[in-house]
Formats: structure tokens, sequence, C-alpha cells
């Protein structure tokens, strides 16, 4: 398929073993404060490309928080972000998409009143046409880069299934196409790292199965994904190593089946139900 | 009836400017403005002073009015362009009425304006042309309202294109949901203030053509007012369409003025004023009801958004 080719990260990825061993994400002992509430008390978390990390935990354990700070929508009271080894903590979200971290919500944010097309073609990074006056000034440059953007999206269109709905408005789009719509639109900055919150949430099974063989097709590809999610039997699946949190602390790491075992997360997650 | 044609026309166009500036804050951006008379002021007045007071030539000042309600934009914004939009509104509203303010009786910018006597003896440079262009066969009236629909028409061609370019995809999508538009990578607050800057200069230009249309301008021509009749269009003609400002504002001028069509053995002249009023606020109780999206909103994206 022509567009799994188009879907291979930067060149300069180097994708080798090594690379991949060295965690290409990966955030240090943040803390994450909001008032007297410490919702992240010095969690840290590594994900490497080529591998899809769950980020895994009782309800308030921090995750979205976390997740919150690493996309850059949160600046953290302190600790440290790294992308690609180099310190990013604290930089807005736009920043980090320019350095290859990029993220869903887990209420999609479809662009409602947007055709499914144009919520695709707005996500392209580096566009001369978004400049101010930028289409007036190099109207040629402009229609060249939309020509190939707009076969970009038709691309990831097809891969997920949504050609059919391209000239509708993205609030016609069911909850489940919206979450298909939401990824596809986010391969559109080529990010090497994709956040994605809670995909599977409000999704029907079919869909979520879809959806999640994406997600491995992509990282077969060698895309790294972190993955918020409740359901764990499709964590446990598809996931090549998990992180748990509590308390807003990261307390075990290690492949699904160590986690499973662990004597901590059992109890972090038996605890928690008790209140 | 002329009459009545032309200056309808006269309004209507130097309103679709400054409509057409609110639509783009408003009906492209998601931007709560309600203050849009600070820029046709300022757009005004720095005409105004810059023509008649410093001799200036017509079209330096023109340029200069645009730049300068740019730039009061871009001041005001910078503050309250991160806050919630409905903060945004209280702002720009202040906005307003302070620069009315400072217009009438602030000490140092009362030496240029004039305070509450106003401003004159800026229009003979834009009359004059009438003469050098051979068009003396036209009144003073019909000679602005051909020039208001020319610059209408030219910046309903300069927004079109850029709305329609990814530069207006990337506002839209702002106006749609702020932090997708920051997960794609997108400096939001740059293009607010950039929408916010364009919007205001289109204000001021307006502004200008508000100007020229009297023989003198006081404080008292900016009173909120202005803002709400900008509303009144965008609700009339449709937000976030490109024609909706024009369409909306020859209707609003159109209904506004008919007053004059009543005899004044039904009515005294100022009851008429009044009534006016009344129709205005009929014809949004109308819209809202039976078309809340304007008369040239698209239907089907106001029913998507309701969904939410």
């Amino acid at each position: 398929m022509k567009a799994d080719t188009e879907l291979a990260t930067d060149p300069d990825a180097g994708a080798t073993a090594a690379a991949e061993a060295e965690a290409f994400l990966t955030a240090d002992d943040v803390v994450m404060t909001f008032g007297g509430l410490r919702a992240v008390d010095g969690a840290s978390f590594d994900a490497p490309l080529g591998r899809i990390t769950a980020l895994i935990g009782p309800n308030g354990a921090g995750k979205t928080s976390l997740f919150n700070v690493i996309s850059g929508f949160y600046r953290p009271r302190s600790g440290v972000v790294r992308v690609n080894g180099v310190d990013r903590t604290g930089k807005p979200p736009h920043v980090m998409c320019r350095h290859g971290v990029a993220r869903t919500f887990q209420l999609t944010k479809a662009l409602a009143r947007m055709t499914v097309l144009d919520n695709m073609r707005v996500a392209a990074p580096r566009q001369v046409g978004e400049i101010m006056f930028g289409a007036m000034l190099a109207p040629w440059r402009v229609r060249a880069q939309e020509r190939a953007n707009t076969t970009r999206a038709d691309e990831l269109l097809e891969r997920f299934g949504l050609t059919r709905l391209r000239d509708s408005y993205a609030g016609e789009l069911s909850g489940g196409q919206r979450k298909l719509l939401e990824m596809a639109r986010a391969l559109m900055l080529r990010p090497r790292m994709l956040l994605l919150d809670e995909p599977l949430a409000g999704v029907n099974p079919t869909l979520g199965v879809q959806l999640l063989d994406h997600v491995q097709a992509l990282r077969d590809e060698g895309m790294g994904f972190v993955l918020v999610e409740h359901d764990m039997d499709a964590v446990m699946r598809v996931c090549d190593a998990v992180t748990v949190m509590a308390n807003g602390r990261t307390i075990a790491r290690g492949t699904p089946a160590e986690v499973q075992a662990d004597p901590v997360v059992i109890e972090a997650y038996l605890g928690a139900e008790d209140d | 009836m002329t009459g009545y044609i032309i200056s309808v026309l006269v309004s209507a166009g130097i309103f679709a400017l400054l409509a057409q500036g609110l639509n783009l804050h408003w009906g492209y951006t998601g931007l709560l403005n309600f203050g849009v008379v600070a820029f046709f002021a300022v757009g005004a007045y720095t005409m105004a002073v810059l023509v008649s007071v410093f001799d200036w030539p017509l079209w330096a000042a023109m340029a200069a009015a645009m730049l300068a309600a740019a730039v009061l934009g871009v001041l005001v914004a910078l503050p309250a362009i991160r806050l919630r939009s409905d903060y945004l509104a209280i702002t720009t509203l202040a906005v307003g009425e302070i620069c009315r303010i400072v217009l009438h009786s602030s000490p140092g910018v009362v030496d240029l304006t004039g305070g509450p006597s106003g401003i004159r003896g800026y229009s003979h440079d834009f009359f004059g042309l009438r003469e050098t262009l051979g068009l003396q066969w036209m009144t003073g009236l019909e000679f602005l309202m051909a020039a208001v629909w020319i610059v209408v028409l030219l910046v309903l061609l300069v927004v079109t294109v850029m709305i329609r370019s990814p530069w207006g995809r990337v506002l839209k999508g702002i106006r749609e949901d702020e932090d997708a538009m920051r997960a794609l990578g997108k400096n939001v607050v740059a293009y607010k203030m950039q929408s916010f800057a364009f919007g205001a200069a289109l204000a001021g230009l307006a502004g200008v053509f508000f100007a020229l249309n009297l023989s003198s301008i006081t404080p008292e021509a900016f009173l909120p007012m202005i803002s709400i009749y900008a509303w009144v269009i965008i609700l009339i003609g449709g937000g976030g369409s490109l024609l909706g400002p024009v369409v909306g504002s020859v209707l609003f001028w159109a209904l506004f003025n008919a007053t004059t069509f009543i005899p004044s053995e039904w009515m005294s002249s100022q009851d008429a004023a009044y009534l006016r009023l009344i129709l205005v606020g009929l014809l949004i109780m109308v819209m809202v009801l039976l078309r809340p999206q304007g008369l040239l909103g698209n239907r089907k994206e106001l029913l998507r958004e309701s969904r939410h």
C-alpha cells in the first residue's frame, strides 16, 4: 500500500536497534500541581519509537495530567521532558509538534463545521499558505502545497476507511468515526510519536479493533505510541510495554505479563476500588 | 426616492466594511468583539487629524488610519486574547468607551481632535478628486457612494482570497476548537492576533469613509450603538459567510432609513426615529427565530454546532 511507505517517519529517525533502545520520549520526575493537589507527584516514564507503550492506572492516578505535560498543554512544576534527548520541558504544544510529538484527545475534537477533508488538510505542517497574506504573495507555491496535502489527506482517509465521508462536515460523523478522523488527522503531522488519550473510549468494539490494527501497523512502520487506556484486555493484547501510575507516581513498568503479575500493581488497583 | 437609495447605499457600504471586520473576528475566528467602534473611531480620527492638522495627502492618511486601527487591535489583543471569549467581549466593550472618552476629553489628544467640538476640514482632498477624475457630473454623495462600494468590493476580494487560503482555514479551525488546533501544531495566539489586527484595520477603513460622509466628526458619533449595528448586520447577513456582511448591511440600512417615508402628519420625525429602532429590534427577533444562521449563513453548519 502506497500510504504505508508515506507514513514512514523522518529520514533522520535512524530507526536502528540502538535508537529504539534509547527512548525517544522521556519524562523524568515530573511534578504537576493544581492548587494544593499534586496530580502528578514525581512520575517518570519513557517511550521508544517502534513500540506501543501503555500508561495505565486507577482513576485519578494522574495519567491524563502527565499526558498533558508531555504534550505541552501543561507546564510542570518540576521535572524534565525530553524529546529525542533534548530538554523540551514546558514547551507549548505547537512546538512539541514540530519535534515530532503529536496527540489526540479523550473527547474527540473534530472541527465540526469544517469538512472531513479540511480537518485533514488544516493539520499539514509548514504550509506557506498559513502565513498571513501567504496565498497572495506566493499563490503558486501555496497551490502546489495544497495539492500535495490533499493527496496525502486522501491517502490517509482511504487507509482509515473515511473516503466516503471526505466532503461531509466533521460534525456529522459518529463518535467512532471521529476517533478515526482524529487519528488520521494527527498523522498528517507526520509525528514520530503519537500520544493517544483513551482511543477506545466510546468506540464500538468492531471499530476499536480496527483502530488498534492501525496503531499496530503504524508501530511496525517505526512510529512510537503512548496509550492511556482503561480497556485492560486491549492494553495487554497490543502494548509492548506498560507503565503503571497510582497517586501521581509511576509504581511499575515492564511487559504486560510482568506488570499483570506485579503485586504492587494488583494492590494499587484493588486499593483504588475501595475508595 | 433616489436620495433615499443613495443615502442607504453610502451607509450600507461603510457598515459593510465595518461588519466585514467583525465577521473576520467573530464569524471566522470566533472572537467576541463588542467594541468594533473603537477601531472605527481610531480610523476616522487618524485620517481626519492627519489631513486637517498635518496636511497629509488623503491616501497616506487612509493607510495610516488602517495601520493605527490595526496597532490598537494588537494592543487590545495582547492582554485580552488569551482570556475566555466572554472576557474578551467585556474588554472590547470597555475599549470602545475608553476611545470615545479619550477623544472627548483627554488633554493633549483634545488639542488635535478638538474634543467635544469635533474636527472638520479633512474632506476637501477627497471631494476634490472628483474634478481630478473628471467626474463633476456626480454629486459629492454619489461620488462617495461609488468610492465606498469600490472599496467594499476590493475588500471582499481580498478577504475571500484570504479566508479560502490555508490561513483562513486555520482561523476556522480555531473557531471550532482552539485546543485541537494547538495539538495540530498551530500557534493559536499568533493567529488570533493576526485576525484581530486585520479585522480592526477593516473597521478603521470603514471609519475613514464614515468621517468623509460627515462634514465634521465628534466623539459623540462613536457611541457603543455603532458596535451593536455591526452585530445586527452580522446577525441579518450571517456570520462566517463572505457576502453576509454586505447583504446584511444593505438590508439593515434600507430598513433603518425607511422611516423617512412616513408622512409627517402621521408621526413626528422624532417618533419615527424611535420607530426604526423598534423595527430593527423586531427584525432581530424574526431572524433569530426563523433563520438563526442569517440570510447567507450555512444552516447545516449551524445545526452541526448545536448538536454538541
